[in-house]
C-alpha cells in the first residue's frame, strides 16, 4: 500500500483507537498524566514504524499493543523512582465519576486489561489475544475470572 | 448482581478522555517533526507526513485525496512506478452496470506482469436516500450511526450497526480482486483494498493484488462485489453478487538481478543468504533470505531490513516474511519478500541493513554486489518461460506438472516452482540428475498453494558445482511421473 494510503490509514487509527488506548492506559497506570504519556509514546512510535507494519489491519492492534509496552516502561521507571505503594498513596483520585472502573483498576492487570479492552472498547478475544500474546482460551479465561473477581470486590 | 449488568456498568462508566489528550499527543508530533528537520535524516516527503498527521489530528478530520485515476494513486506513495508506465493503463471495459440499487463501472486497470491494480466506481443508484458501507469499516461513529447491543456468550454485549441516523438505507458491501480461473500456470493473489468517498455519495476503490508465482503476459482476474442491504448481509440466499472478468496484459519484460555478499558487518545472530531483485514497471520486488537468531524479549516482532544505494534509502513498501525452516539450535530461517521503488537501472551495488521491528535499533549492515542481471530479451535467451535462469530446452510441459519458475540464486541455490494437476494429498519428490545419473545437491520442497485439484509447491535445490546440464525428475510414490532435461544459464557475459 502506498504511503499516503498508509498515513490516512494511521490517522483514522489514531481517532478510532485514541480513547481505547488512554482507558486501557488509566487502567494499568491509574494515573492520567501518565495515561496520556502511554498514548503519545504509543502513538509516536507505530508512526515512527509505521512502514514498518507489513498488515494494513493491523495498525489498530499495534497502537494498542504499544500503548500496554508503553505503560510497562513507564511502570518501571515509576519503580526506580518511587516504590509502588508510595506512588499509589499519593495519586489523586482519577476514577471519582467511575466507581466500578475504581474496582476494575484495582484487580491484576492480567484480569483488568482484557476487561477493558472486551467491554469498553468491543475488541474481540481474538484482537486481545493477538495484542496481548496470549492463546483466545487464556484471554477468555482471564475475562470469566476478572469479573467474578470484580463481582465479589463490589459486593463486599 | 450478574455478568450482564457489570458490563454494562463497566460500558456506562466508561472514563471520559480529558481535553488535554490531543494536545499531548500533537505536541509530541510536532516534536518529532522539528527533530526530523534538524537532523535532517529523513527526505522532505517524511517531514510532510509528520506535520501532516500533526494538522489531521488538530482539525479532527480524515484525509480526503482527490485521486482522479490510476497514476496518481500510485504518484501518492513513496514507490513511484517508471516514467511511461502509465502506457499500461487499460480503460476499455464496457459501460457501467446497474444492479438492484447499485451502480458498478470499471474505470482503469494496470498490469505490468506482477503488480495488478483495478480502480473501480461504485455508486448507489438513488444517492439521496441510499449510503453504501463497506463491511470492513470500524469507524461508525454514534453521531452517525444507529448502533445496538446484543448479549454474546459472556452474558455481556457487542455492538453492531443498524442504521443511519440521516434515514439512509445502508446497503453493506464487500469487494475483491481474485484469479478468474484457479488452473491458471500462475498465482494471483490480492493484496489490498483503498477507496475514497466522493461527495455524489460513490465510492472510488482501488484494488491491488500481486502475482505471486508465475510470469503471465496476459491475467484473466474476477472483480467480485457482494451487497445487500445491511440487514440481509448475514442472509447468503438473498445477498446480490456483482461479477465481472476482465483481461489485464502488460508489455514489458522484468530484469532480475541476483546479488553476492561482498562483505558482512552483520551482528552474529543475523546471517543473509541471498538477495534478489526483480523489477517491472511499477514496482520492483526485494527477496531476501537469511537465518535469525530470534530474542523473543527484546525483538518480540522480529526483524526486517532496509536497503540503500549509497546514502540513499530505496523506498520499501509492503511485504511479508515467510518462516522457512527451524533449525536445530532454534535458528530460524525466513524469506522476505518487499515491494521497492521502481528503477530504470538497479543499482549493482546496495547495502542491506537489519532492523529491529517497532525499534530503532539496528543489528548491522551487510554491502551486497550484483552477480547477475538479466533481461532474457537483451541476451537473446530463448525461453517459453520469460526471466527463467534454469530452464528445460525448448518448450516443456509434463502429464501432470507445469512448470512456473526457475531461478538461480547467489550461485547457491535452484528454486523451482510448479504446479501440479492432481491429488493434492499426494506429494511429489523432485530429483536433479546429472548426466552421469548420480543426484545432485540436496532437495528441499514446500507446497506453496492447495487448490482443489492440485497445488503449487516449490522445490530448492542447494550445494554447489552443478552440471551445466541436468534431469529434472517429478517422482510420485517411487515412480517418474514427469521429466525434463534443463540447462543452467545464464552463462558468462
Amino acid at each position: 500500500m502506498s504511503t499516503e494510503n498508509r498515513k490516512r490509514l494511521f490517522v483514522k487509527a489514531v481517532h478510532a483507537k485514541k480513547a481505547g488506548m488512554y482507558r486501557v492506559a488509566l487502567v494499568i497506570l491509574k494515573s492520567s498524566a501518565d495515561a496520556e504519556d502511554a498514548c503519545a509514546d504509543a502513538i509516536e512510535i507505530t508512526l515512527r514504524h509505521l512502514d514498518s507494519i507489513r498488515d494494513d489491519g493491523a495498525i489498530n492492534a499495534y497502537l494498542m499493543r504499544c500503548t500496554v509496552n508503553a505503560c510497562h516502561a513507564i511502570l518501571k521507571k515509576r519503580r526506580k523512582e518511587v516504590p509502588q505503594e508510595d506512588f499509589e498513596a499519593i495519586l489523586p483520585p482519577v476514577f471519582m465519576d467511575s466507581p466500578v472502573w475504581m474496582y476494575l483498576s484495582g484487580l491484576d492487570e492480567k484480569y483488568s486489561v482484557p476487561i477493558a479492552m472486551k467491554f469498553s472498547e468491543n475488541m474481540t478475544t481474538k484482537e486481545i489475544a493477538e495484542i496481548l500474546r496470549l492463546t483466545q482460551g487464556t484471554v477468555s479465561t482471564r475475562i470469566s475470572r476478572g469479573l467474578k473477581l470484580l463481582k465479589d470486590q463490589m459486593e463486599r | 448482581m450478574n455478568n450482564k449488568d457489570l458490563i454494562h456498568l463497566i460500558r456506562a462508566q466508561k472514563p471520559a478522555l480529558p481535553d488535554a489528550l490531543d494536545a499531548r499527543i500533537c505536541d509530541r508530533l510536532a516534536r518529532l517533526t522539528k527533530e526530523e528537520q534538524a537532523m535532517k535524516k529523513r527526505v522532505k516527503f517524511h517531514t510532510v507526513l509528520i506535520a501532516a498527521v500533526v494538522f489531521v489530528l488538530l482539525a479532527g478530520t480524515a484525509f480526503a485525496l482527490g485521486r482522479s485515476n490510476l497514476m496518481e494513486y500510485f504518484s501518492r506513495g513513496n514507490l513511484k512506478p517508471l516514467d511511461g508506465a502509465e502506457k499500461l493503463i487499460q480503460t476499455d471495459f464496457g459501460e457501467a452496470v446497474r444492479q438492484e440499487d447499485v451502480i458498478f463501472q470499471v474505470e482503469e486497470a494496470i498490469f505490468d506482469g506482477k503488480t495488478a491494480v483495478v480502480q473501480m466506481l461504485i455508486s448507489p443508484a438513488d444517492p439521496e436516500n441510499v449510503f453504501l458501507l463497506h463491511q470492513g469499516i470500524q469507524d461508525t461513529p454514534e453521531d452517525v450511526y444507529e448502533v445496538s447491543y446484543n448479549e454474546d456468550e459472556y452474558g455481556g454485549e457487542y455492538r453492531t450497526v443498524t442504521g443511519r441516523k440521516d434515514g439512509k438505507k445502508i446497503i453493506a458491501y464487500s469487494i475483491a480482486l481474485k484469479m478468474a480461473n484457479e488452473n491458471e500456470q500462475y498465482v494471483f493473489k490480492s493484496s489490498s483494498l483503498d477507496g475514497e468517498e466522493l461527495s455524489d455519495g460513490s465510492v472510488r476503490v482501488w484494488m491491488e493484488g500481486r502475482v505471486i508465482s508465475g510470469a503471465p503476459d496476459k491475467m484473466d482476474v474476477m472483480i467480485r462485489s457482494t451487497y445487500a442491504p445491511l440487514e440481509k448481509m448475514n442472509d447468503i440466499e438473498n445477498r446480490f453478487v456483482f461479477e465481472k472478468r476482465i483481461t489485464l496484459e502488460s508489455g514489458r519484460e522484468a530484469a532480475y538481478t541476483a546479488f553476492e555478499i561482498a562483505e558482512n558487518n552483520m551482528d552474529a545472530r543475523v546471517e543473509v543468504l541471498s538477495a534478489a531483485v526483480q523489477m517491472h514497471a511499477l514496482r520492483g520486488e526485494m527477496t531476501v533470505e537469511y537465518i535469525y537468531e530470534e530474542d523473543r524479549k527484546s525483538e518480540p516482532m522480529g526483524v526486517t531490513f532496509k536497503m540503500y544505494a549509497g546514502d540513499k534509502e530505496i523506498a520499501v513498501g509492503g511485504g511479508e516474511q515467510t518462516l522457512l525452516e527451524i533449525f536445530a539450535d532454534g535458528r530460524k530461517r525466513y524469506q522476505a519478500v518487499f515491494e521497492i521503488e521502481a528503477f530504470a537501472d538497479f543499482p549493482e551495488i546496495i547495502t542491506l541493513e537489519a532492523k529491529v521491528v517497532g525499534q530503532p535499533r539496528t543489528l548491522g549492515q551487510a554491502a551486497l554486489v550484483a552477480s547477475k542481471s538479466i533481461n532474457a530479451a537483451e541476451n537473446n535467451v530463448q525461453t517459453d518461460i520469460p526471466g527463467l535462469y534454469f530452464a528445460p530446452e525448448g518448450s516443456w510441459s509434463g502429464a501432470c506438472v507445469t512448470l512456473l519458475e526457475g531461478e538461480i540464486y547467489s550461485g547457491r541455490k535452484i528454486v523451482l516452482s510448479y504446479s501440479y494437476k492432481g491429488d493434492r494429498m499426494k506429494h511429489l519428490d523432485v530429483r536433479f540428475i546429472a548426466p552421469d545419473g548420480t543426484s545432485v545437491g540436496e532437495v528441499e520442497t514446500q507446497m506453496t498453494v492447495v487448490k482443489e485439484n492440485g497445488y503449487t509447491m516449490t522445490a530448492m535445490l542447494t550445494g554447489s558445482g552443478w552440471p551445466t546440464s541436468m534431469t529434472v525428475e517429478f517422482v510420485l510414490n517411487g515412480q517418474v511421473v514427469d521429466s525434463f532435461e534443463a540447462l543452467l544459464y545464464p552463462m558468462e557475459k
